[in-house]
């Protein structure tokens, strides 16, 4: 066991950000916290680095209790930030060599890993330049070889690719990949749900601070197969027709995004004609019906009636 | 070993302010040297024996009874621009906060007293340096004497040095913008080099005085200039670490709190 949560709970003044967390995360595989903003998933992340103390539960990184062997078990991890943690006015590989540093590696040891580091990240080609020049992207990839370097057993990513472009966004995906090769545990928080279903083996699902699924994704999404997604393209759209569509008798729950309307149903064949005829009642164009498999997003709506960036 | 690292990286952020740091050490150069213009062309006017000497009493006013003008004006503006770095370090702890790098600092497996210590130590080894270059600048330049004894004078420099470096922290710790800190503290600085007679002298800011850091530092340092030994400046030197002390001690309980990297 990598890290185990028991009943964890967070209370900012009165808001409750984490409600009764808890959660065991293995050693070697990548481990999704999906939910939307305002989860409670980077108070999650502080309270396992020990940078907040939970009013109540326990949390042990491979037995260490966070409380008690806080240094020992930091040791253990790298923390890549959600915002980004690194000194603007001082060179990408001396950002790199002074968090190596902190870790106690020091002479040509420190400076072999600092190369890595660099080199994972593909930075070491500008690692002479300030981050100040540095594209949003590659900003995002200092910040996790800043995490690396010291190669810790467990690394925990929170929304590692917030505001980046698609190739970065990949290029940092695949090295979660790498890393997690080498035996690395990792712990990837994010509320896009294709990042968390393109890497991860096991999900939680978080959202308002609770824990609401849990397991691998695959058997996240079985859950659902007896239940069907049925996606509507439709122009004119209003919030009305799809509080219509959700009073329906064997509508599980809908969401609209834009143009399109994701309904979750035990069957779509029964649904359809009412569906429709709200739709045309409502003057909505309908452009494309189709019954797609169930991804994650469809467990977040099936489970919470919301969509993940509602 | 990561005590030191700490301290070098803090010491370094600093120093990097190329402009800042040639600032802080020009400035007081630049300033001492007008004086010394003016005082010598005074000087030269006043035709007579005690000229130099009259002209001083004249200026200054009777509170002032010892020294000459460049002694007065050298400590006066060399404790100003000690508190100004260190205004200058207590905003560097808070753009650790705002850039997020401290929450990263406090991710790594060191205690919060030793990253704390680390960071206070790089800042005291700045202000130690830059207090230096300009006492040195001053002996070698216009020739003040500091006294004496450089073991005395290094003893008022380091007491010096810990109250600005306690005051530092527990700005840093007091606000949560740098900007916001940056604008208070040198009305502060300013205020207090107004209050503590830098500037002007007079009767109603004699009681005032008493609660700057100015007074007890610059006093501490003509003392020596004057030619008195140890015994002269114990109090001083008591009234600083007692300063020094509590406001490092406030700023420790500020900085208690858990998440203290935002
Ligand atoms: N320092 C704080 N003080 C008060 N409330 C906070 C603080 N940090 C986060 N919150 C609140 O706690 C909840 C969870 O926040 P957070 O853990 O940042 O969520 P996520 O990372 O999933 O977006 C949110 O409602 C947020 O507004
Ligand atoms: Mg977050």
């Amino acid at each position: 066991m990598a890290i185990k949560l028991t009943n964890v709970v967070k209370r900012y003044d009165t808001k409750l950000a984490v409600d009764n967390i808890s959660l065991d995360i293995e050693e070697g595989e990548i481990f999704g916290l999906l939910g939307p903003n305002g989860a409670g998933k980077s108070t999650t992340i502080k309270m396992i680095m020990g940078l907040l103390k939970a009013n109540s539960g326990e949390i042990k990184i491979k037995g260490l209790d966070v409380k008690a062997d806080s240094i020992a078990a930091r040791r253990l991890m790298g923390l890549v930030p959600q915002d980004l943690a690194i000194y603007e006015n001082i060179s990408a590989r001396e950002n790199v060599t002074f968090f190596g540093s902190l870790y106690g590696l020091k002479g040509s040891n420190l400076k072999k890993q600092v190369d890595e580091a660099l080199e994972f990240t593909g930075l070491i080609d500008r690692q002479k330049d300030k981050p100040k020049k540095y594209s949003g992207g590659m900003k995002r990839r200092l910040n996790i070889a800043c995490a690396i370097v010291h190669k810790p057993e467990i690394i925990i990513m929170d929304e590692p690719t917030v505001g980046i472009d698609p190739q970065s966004r990949n290029h940092i995906l695949e090295s979660v990949r790498e890393l997690n090769r080498c035996g690395t545990t990792v712990i990837y928080t994010s509320h896009y749900m294709e990042e968390v279903e393109a890497i991860c083996d096991r999900v939680g699902i978080v959202d308002h601070g609770k824990l609401i699924a849990l397991g691998k994704k695959e058997e996240l999404k079985k859950q659902l197969n007896k239940e069907e997604r049925l996606v509507i393209e439709a122009l004119d759209i209003r919030y009305n027709t799809i509080e219509q569509i959700k009073k329906l008798q064997g509508v599980a729950n809908a969401s609209v995004n834009e143009n399109s309307i994701e309904i979750i149903t035990k069957d779509a064949q029964l649904i359809l004609q009412d569906v429709l005829f709200v739709l045309s009642k409502e003057n909505a164009v309908v452009r494309s019906i189709s019954l797609q498999q169930p991804d994650l997003e469809s467990v977040f709506l099936s489970l919470t009636g919301r969509k993940l960036r509602d | 070993m990561v005590l030191i690292r700490l301290a070098v990286k803090n010491a370094k952020a600093i120093l990097s302010n190329y402009l800042i740091i040639a600032f802080i050490i020009l400035m007081p150069i630049m300033q001492l040297y007008m004086i010394k213009l003016i005082t010598d062309n005074a000087a030269a006017a006043a035709a007579g024996m005690d000229a130099y000497q009259g002209f001083v009493d004249i200026v200054l006013t009777s509170k002032v009874n010892y020294g000459n003008l460049m002694e007065v004006y050298s400590s006066g503006i060399l404790v100003q621009f000690i508190l100004l770095t260190g205004m200058i370090a207590g905003s560097m702890m808070i753009t650790e906060r705002e850039q997020k790098t401290m929450l990263r600092l406090c991710s790594v497996p060191i205690s919060k007293l030793k990253l704390l210590s680390g960071m206070l130590l790089g800042h005291s080894a700045v202000l130690f340096i830059i207090t230096s270059v300009i006492i040195l600048i001053t002996r070698v330049a216009f020739d003040v004497s500091w006294g004496s004894s450089w073991i005395n004078v290094l003893l008022v420099t380091v007491f010096a040095v810990f109250s600005a470096a306690a005051m530092a922290f527990l700005i840093s710790g007091l606000f949560r913008s740098s900007k916001v800190a940056g604008g208070v503290m040198s009305m502060v600085v300013i205020g207090m080099t107004f209050m503590s007679g830098g500037i002007i002298q007079s009767d109603s800011l004699d009681v005032v005085s008493n609660f700057t850091i100015n007074k007890w530092i610059s006093e501490a340092y003509l003392s020596l200039m004057q030619g008195n030994g140890l015994e002269s400046i114990a109090v001083n030197l008591l009234v600083l670490a007692a300063i020094g002390g509590t406001m490092m001690l406030i700023a420790s309980m500020i900085y208690r709190r858990e998440n203290l990297y935002e």
